[in-house]
Formats: structure tokens, sequence, C-alpha cells
């Protein structure tokens, strides 16, 4: 039989109901594959093999129970029952560590389950283990990891993106079909590009947050990644909708259509027919690589071949979205972090009064990354200055958010643009400037500030790196866009670049691939980390 | 040359207003007048400004102070279209930086002409020395050429070189000079000044590095802070560290310095837009009143909650007194 880690989930969760092979060989073939490249990687904080073995036996149980029940039974089980999954290290489980990447929550136990690893587990799903990123989600290379950094399966050298680094490697790397990630300004799907498989922030409000880390809470959103559109959109499915216990989730129904998006290549193509898309000539920024604006452009041309009519729009307030984000998202993190202060959990440094212990728990306990957002978030809700930066910042917010609303009216199903400006970069090369680093999410973060869903999806390889496509669509219309995605995916079925698997994968196994942490040793050298 | 306005006038109906005078004021040393362009409401200025920016606002209180709008002004932020006779005093933005952040002896503070406002509310040197201000200063054009016509700037500097203990902000002003950003900002015209009982005219920012001392923002318009004023002494990053309870070693404390303004600076292109008339936005998604079913739920138990607390003595957790013991 094939290597079942190359499946996609919905082809598992077939063999899984035929039996062909079990939730038990499915998850130990994952397993065994995470552990033999977590050296090389780093994508995985913690590899939970017993209990991930033990969900395994308990959906095996569910899968013979049903088919030796009556003929439909098969039919009612959920369709993640039995397929492994990998949860951000932010993402609380009952039980395990969740660190956010940040040794300020080293050796802390979640008491209990988040909403989202309540309905992972309903659905059935077998959760391997958490998995690396950067400090509560903030960086675009996961290289800001207290535990570590991640490395990109496409090259051993270059970052796989972030913050969700971990969760985008270990989907490409085949240590699991579907991972979960968040973005508060393009966290799942900038490394989703950079790592060569699918990724969606949906709408604010889709997915509870109760028991994630918060990061933005203006921001942050949970969402899936997947190595295709169908499973991103079925592990999507399975964690939407309303929950009492985080107020911003919404009551707006979540479609059924996210596990029904077409099989058939044809008839997917087909749904693209007449949908009316457009390209924002903002998204093509200055610094965008050659490679990239190529790639998208042909990704363009192919849905504009099969029947879409694309149309250059505007988005006139793109080129105010960084800075705007990075008041926002600084200030609003500022105030969500000031809970870690090793009174109540997590280490508690310092042996002095109390604010000797909060000056040394909170400065041994963030990294670089986080106190600079912490200090920018502190100083622009300071006296005198809100109004300036953080009320502007809300302002310019309401006017970016018009940008899209304007073409939402205009009838547009969706719009079209790169992920990211650039491929993965070299480890190391944009952490002494953080502004470098903030621009690699320039295409991503005016969709959060507007609240929006944005799906990114391969679209082929610059200089052997992936190219993501971004899908961006009203609020609420996930459905939809998954359905684009799966007819971009349908209409470049054939395309070569899409039957080659990471690059490097190969020589992660290798035990003499220096490790991430040796190779950011050498890069950052001089570096601000 | 046109005149800068003493303290306190205000001259929207174009006459030459006459200085505020001390018996005015409803509390002692209190008033705080305000003209900014941006719509910015000052929320806890510090007692210590006694900025006057020309009128359409009144700020007032000792330690709370609060902007009382009395009147929209025509000015934008990025300093575009201002209204003829609405521009009192075309000073420099940077001035109200650099006087704010310059403690100056206090006998170096007015002349006769000034009046009963003598040595209680000082204005910027300019205005001070000069005389009476022109009652109808002509509308002026806001830093096409980022220069600086009145060379005010730099003259200040030059004219004192007697002027007393230096705060922060001074030599950020003077590289700003140097570097040809001053820039005539729309309709600031702080004058600084206090009465105390002490030789200093004290008029905001930090001047030590005692992390206790309470901060001193400088209160400016929205649009100033965000486009010129953004930049961060390492006495301010200090201070920052200490509200946001980090404790920094100082190798982090200067790269910070350097990285912060480099960040800050990026913030300036928002000044460019006018939102004086944009809502914020909060939140992207249309909820209200989200309430749930008031029922009684399980909760964690206590030795869930506890058993992640650093310190534990049976159900509670230990911490450092913070009262003391006696």
């Amino acid at each position: 039989m094939t290597d079942v880690t190359r499946l996609h989930a919905h082809e598992m969760a077939g063999l899984l109901r035929s039996g062909e092979v079990s939730s038990h060989e499915l998850t130990e073939a994952h397993l065994a594959a995470a552990e033999r490249d977590n050296r090389a990687l780093n994508a995985w904080l913690t590899i939970d093999r017993e209990r991930a073995l033990a969900e395994a036996d308990a959906a095996d149980a569910r899968l013979a129970a049903a088919r030796t029940d009556h003929a439909h039974a098969l039919d009612r089980l959920r369709p993640l029952l039995g397929i492994p999954v990998a949860l951000k290290d932010l993402v609380s489980m009952a039980g395990g560590q969740c660190t956010a990447g940040s040794r300020i929550l080293a050796g802390y136990v979640s008491p209990y389950d988040a909403h989202i690893t309540e309905r992972l587990r309903a659905a059935g799903a077998v959760i391997l283990g958490k998995t690396n990123m950067d400090e509560f989600a903030m960086g675009s290379s996961t290289e800001h990891s207290a535990y570590g950094p991640t490395v990109n399966p496409w090259a051993l050298d270059r970052v796989p993106g972030g913050s969700s680094g971990g969760s985008a490697a270990a989907v490409a790397a085949y240590h699991a079909p579907l991972s979960i990630g968040t973005d508060t300004g393009g966290s799942i799907r900038q490394p989703a590009a950079l790592c060569g498989v699918v990724g969606m922030k949906p709408t604010y409000g889709r997915v509870s947050r109760y028991g994630i880390v918060a990061f933005a809470s203006s921001l942050d959103q949970i969402g899936p990644f997947g190595r295709d559109a169908r499973d991103a959109a079925a592990l999507l499915h399975a964690i939407a909708g309303r929950d009492d216990r985080d107020s911003t989730s919404s009551p707006e129904p979540v479609p059924a259509t996210l596990t029904a998006l077409p099989a058939d290549d044809d008839e997917a193509a087909r749904s693209l027919r007449g949908k009316r898309l457009g390209l924002p000539r903002e998204y093509f920024v200055a610094g965008m690589e050659p490679g990239v604006e190529a790639r998208v452009r042909e990704a363009v041309a192919a849905l504009e071949a099969a029947g879409a009519t694309v149309e250059e729009v505007s988005l006139p307030h793109t080129a105010y979205g960084l800075a705007t984000y990075y008041i926002v998202a600084p200030a609003e993190a500022s105030a969500n972090l000031a809970r870690y202060d090793g009174i109540r959990f997590g280490p508690r440094l310092g042996d002095g009064d109390v604010l000797a212990n909060y000056l040394a728990t909170r400065g041994q306990g963030f990294g670089a990354e986080v106190k600079r957002r912490i200090m920018l978030g502190t100083y622009a809700l300071s006296a005198g200055y809100y109004d300036a930066y953080y009320l502007k910042a809300q302002k310019v917010r309401t006017l970016i958010k018009g940008d899209f609303d304007v073409l939402w009216a205009q009838g547009f199903d969706a719009l079209v643009a790169p992920t990211s400006p650039t491929v993965a970069f070299r480890l190391g090369t944009r952490l002494a400037d953080p502004v470098a680093m903030y621009l690699s999410d320039a295409c991503t973060l005016p969709v959060n500030m507007a609240g929006l869903p944005g799906v990114s999806v391969p679209c082929g390889l610059s200089d052997g790196l992936p190219v993501g496509l971004q899908l961006i669509g009203a609020a609420w219309s996930e459905a939809a866009l998954f359905g684009l995605a799966r007819g971009y995916e349908a209409i470049t079925a054939d395309a070569p670049w899409r039957a080659l698997e990471p690059a490097a994968l190969a020589s992660a196994a290798d035990a003499k691939v220096p490790t991430p942490a040796e190779r950011m040793a050498e890069v950052a050298v001089g570096a601000a980390i | 040359m046109e005149e800068d306005l003493g303290v306190g006038e205000t001259r929207r109906d174009g006459r030459a207003a006459a200085p505020r005078r001390a018996d005015d004021e409803p509390a002692e040393g209190t008033i705080v007048v305000l003209e900014h362009p941006g719509g910015l409401r000052v929320r806890e200025a510090p007692v210590e400004v006694r900025a006057i920016l020309a009128g359409d606002h009144a700020v007032e209180g000792r330690d709370r102070l609060e902007v009382r709008r009395r009147e929209r002004t025509n000015a934008r932020i990025g300093g575009l279209a201002i209204e003829p006779g609405r521009l009192q005093h075309p000073v420099p933005r940077l001035d109200l930086e650099a006087e704010s952040l310059v403690q100056r002896p206090a006998n170096l503070g007015g002349d006769e002409n000034e009046g009963p406002a003598s040595g209680r509310l000082r204005g910027l040197e300019g205005g001070l020395r000069q005389g009476q201000p022109d009652p109808a200063p002509p509308p002026r054009r806001l830093h096409p050429d980022r220069t600086d016509p009145g060379g005010r700037a730099a003259d200040r500097h030059q004219a004192r070189p007697d002027h007393g203990a230096v705060g922060v902000g001074d030599e950020r002003a003077r590289l700003r000079v140097a570097r040809g950003e001053v820039e005539i900002g729309p309709t600031v015209a702080p004058v600084l000044a206090q009465e105390r009982g002490d030789d200093l005219v004290d008029v905001g920012g930090r001047h030590g590095s005692d992390p206790w001392e309470p901060h001193r923002p400088i209160v400016a318009d929205a649009s100033a802070i965000i486009g010129r004023m953004a930049t961060l002494s390492r006495a301010e990053v200090e201070h920052v560290a200490h509200l946001a309870r980090l404790g920094l070693t100082d190798v982090e404390l200067g790269r910070l310095e350097v990285e912060l303004n480099h960040i800050l600076d990026q913030y300036a292109i928002l000044a460019e837009l006018p939102t004086d008339d944009i809502p914020p936005t909060a939140q992207t998604i249309e909820l209200e009143n989200i309430l749930r079913e008031d029922v009684v739920r399980p909760s964690l138990s206590v030795e869930a909650v506890l058993a992640n607390a650093p310190a534990r003595d049976g159900d509670f957790i230990v911490v450092p007194a913070i009262l003391d013991k006696r």
C-alpha cells in the first residue's frame, strides 16, 4: 500500500469507512513521520503519541460499530472521524501544554479544552500534538519561538512563514493532513503560501476563540490548514459556529456546503464560469518578487480561461494598512498580555516585592518581538497618545474596511491577490529589521482589519519555492471562497508542480542535517532576536 | 515681522486679545487653552503642561484635564487648509516639543508687555519678546517645502545660549532643525508655562531616569504626534517599559529606542489621511448585546485552577505582600 500520509483527509476518510486502513494505522504513520522529521524541522513542540493512539483506537471502535450497524451508519459518521490533526500550541487542550511559543507559559498545563478542541473531539479527530509558532503569534517566520525556529520543508534554510509556521510545515511535510492555526495579520495564509498548502482565515466571529491564547482580540481568528480546499473546508466546518463562551462568535449559520465541495474536477471547474473577480492593483506592491507576480498572474489567467471575469480594482487605503495594523495589534496585545504576570500561573521570577517579580517575570519571560509589541502598544495607549495612535488607527481601519465594502456592493464574488510578496525567505534575514518582517504581511493584514475571510492556495513555484494565491471574500463567504479554491485546483490539477513534494523533505530524516536551532545560531549572530 | 501671540490669546474674532489673566482662570494655575487642528481630546493631561494653542478648546482641571470643544476648527490633520483668521500662531510644530521639553529658568520668562500674565504663563520666546501680536495674521501655506520660513526654531535655540536645564527633547529638537525637518504646523501656538514655587518651568517630558517619576506626556495635536513628533527618547522608552512592567536590560532598552523609533516613523503615513469625520471601527461584525442564558454551569475545580499557581498555600495563591505587615 502507498504511504497513507500522502493522502488527503477525504481520501483517508474513504479508506477508514471501507476498512482498508484503521485510524490506528493512520495515526501511527503520521506520528512516525513527525517523530522522524522533527529534529530537522522543529514543527512540533509536543507529539502526544499515547493520547493520539488512544483517540485513534476510539475512532476505530466507532467505525467498527458503524460498519456492523445498518447500511447508513457509516454515512452518518463525521468526516474527520479518525483523521489526524495538529493544533497550534496556543489552543488549550485539557491536561496538555499550551506555551504559545513563549517561555512565560513554560510548564503551564491547560485546565480545560478550548471550544475548538471540544469540537474536534466531538468530530472524532485524532489530535497528534501541538505545533511551533512565533511567540504569542507575533511574527511572520516562526523564528520568534522561544523553542527554536521551525524551518520550511521545501528548503531547510528557509522560514515556513508565521506565526502558524509549525502547523503549515507539519501539513506540508505530511505529518498531518490537517492542522489548526490562528491568523491575526496573515498568520495562517502567509505560512500556507510559503509552505505550499491551503490555509484559510475565516470571517471574524466565525470560530469561537474560547480557550485560545489571545493576541489582538479585534483581529484574531482561528482557521484550518489542509493540502487541498476540500480538506481545509471540512476542518473549518467542524470548528465553526456560535459558542456563548466567546461573545464575538457569530450565530451566522455554518454552511453545510463546506463539506460538499465537488469531488469531480469538471464540476469544480464549471463552477468558475461567470464568477466576477477583482484584482486589487495595490496588492502588486513594490518589492514583490517577479516570480511571485508571474505565478499569481498565471493563476489569474487560468481563472479567466475557465470562464471567470477578472477586473482590475482598487483598494485605495491599502498603503495605510501596515501602519494601522501595527498600531491596533500591538495596542490590543499589550492589554491582552498584561495577564502574564507570574501570579496565578506560569513561572514566577524574582524574589523581591510584587513589582520586582513583575519586572523579572515579564522581562525574562517574553522574547524580543513580544516585548517590542508590548512596548509599542503601551506607548500607543498611554495618556496623551491614545487619540493620536489607537483612535486614529481605528478610523483608518474604517476606511480600509470601506474599500472592500465598495467592491462587494459592486457585485464582486471575490478578490484575487498574492498572499505574500515573496517566497520563503532565508532564516535570519529579516530578524534584524522588524519593519522588513512586518512587510511580509502587507497583502494579508488588510483582510484582518476588515474582518473578512481569505484563503491562500498554492499556485506554483518560484525558484523551487511555493507561491500562494490569496482569495478574499465578503463576510461569511467562506464556502464560496473554498468553491473558488476548489475550482482553481481543478483547472490546475494536471500542472506539473502539483506533483512535486517539498524538496528538502527527503533530507529531513537525515540525522546529519543541522537542527533549526543550530542553523539559527549560525545566522543570528548580531541579529536582534 | 509677523508676531507671535502671547499666552492665552485666542483671536477667533480677529481682534488682538489681551493675554489671559490669572484672575480669569477658575483654578489657580490650571487653565490650559489648546488650539489644535485634529480634534484631539486630551485625557489625563499633565497638570504641568500649560500649553496654549490658540483657542478652540479649553482645557480645565488640575489633574484630570478635560477638553471642552467649543467649536470645530477648519484645520485638517496633516496641516492643509486653514481658514483665514484662524491661524494665530504659525510656529513650527517642532517648537511645542522643543519648548515643552526644555526646562527653563523662570526669570527668562516674559517681558513687561505681557501684562498680568507675565511670569505666570510664559509664551514662546518670540511671542513674549516681540510685543503685541499682529491682529490678523494671514493664512499660511503649510510646509509645502519643508522649511521653517521664520527660522524661529533655530533662532530660538541660538538666542538662548543661557537657557537652563535642558530636557530630553532638546537635543532631538536641535537635530530636527539641523535636518531641515522643521515644518510649519497649521495652527499650533504652544505656550508653555506654569506657576510653581520653584524656579524651573517644567513643562513635561521626563528628565530623570527614575521610572517611578510620573510621566508627563506632551499634549499636542494628534496629527503632530503621529506625524513628526513620534520620537521616543531613551528616558521615554524606559518609562514605557515601566508602564508595561517589563524589566529590560540596558542593551534591550538601547535596541528598543532605535527599533521603536524606526517603527513609529512608519506611522507618519497616517497623518496624511484626514479622518476627522470618520467613525472608528472597533469591531467588524455587527453583533450587539450578546448575552448568554443565565444558568448555573459547572466551573473549574479549585484544584484544576490552582494546579498552575507558582506558589500555593491550601486553596490560596501565595503572592508577595503588597502592604506592610505591621
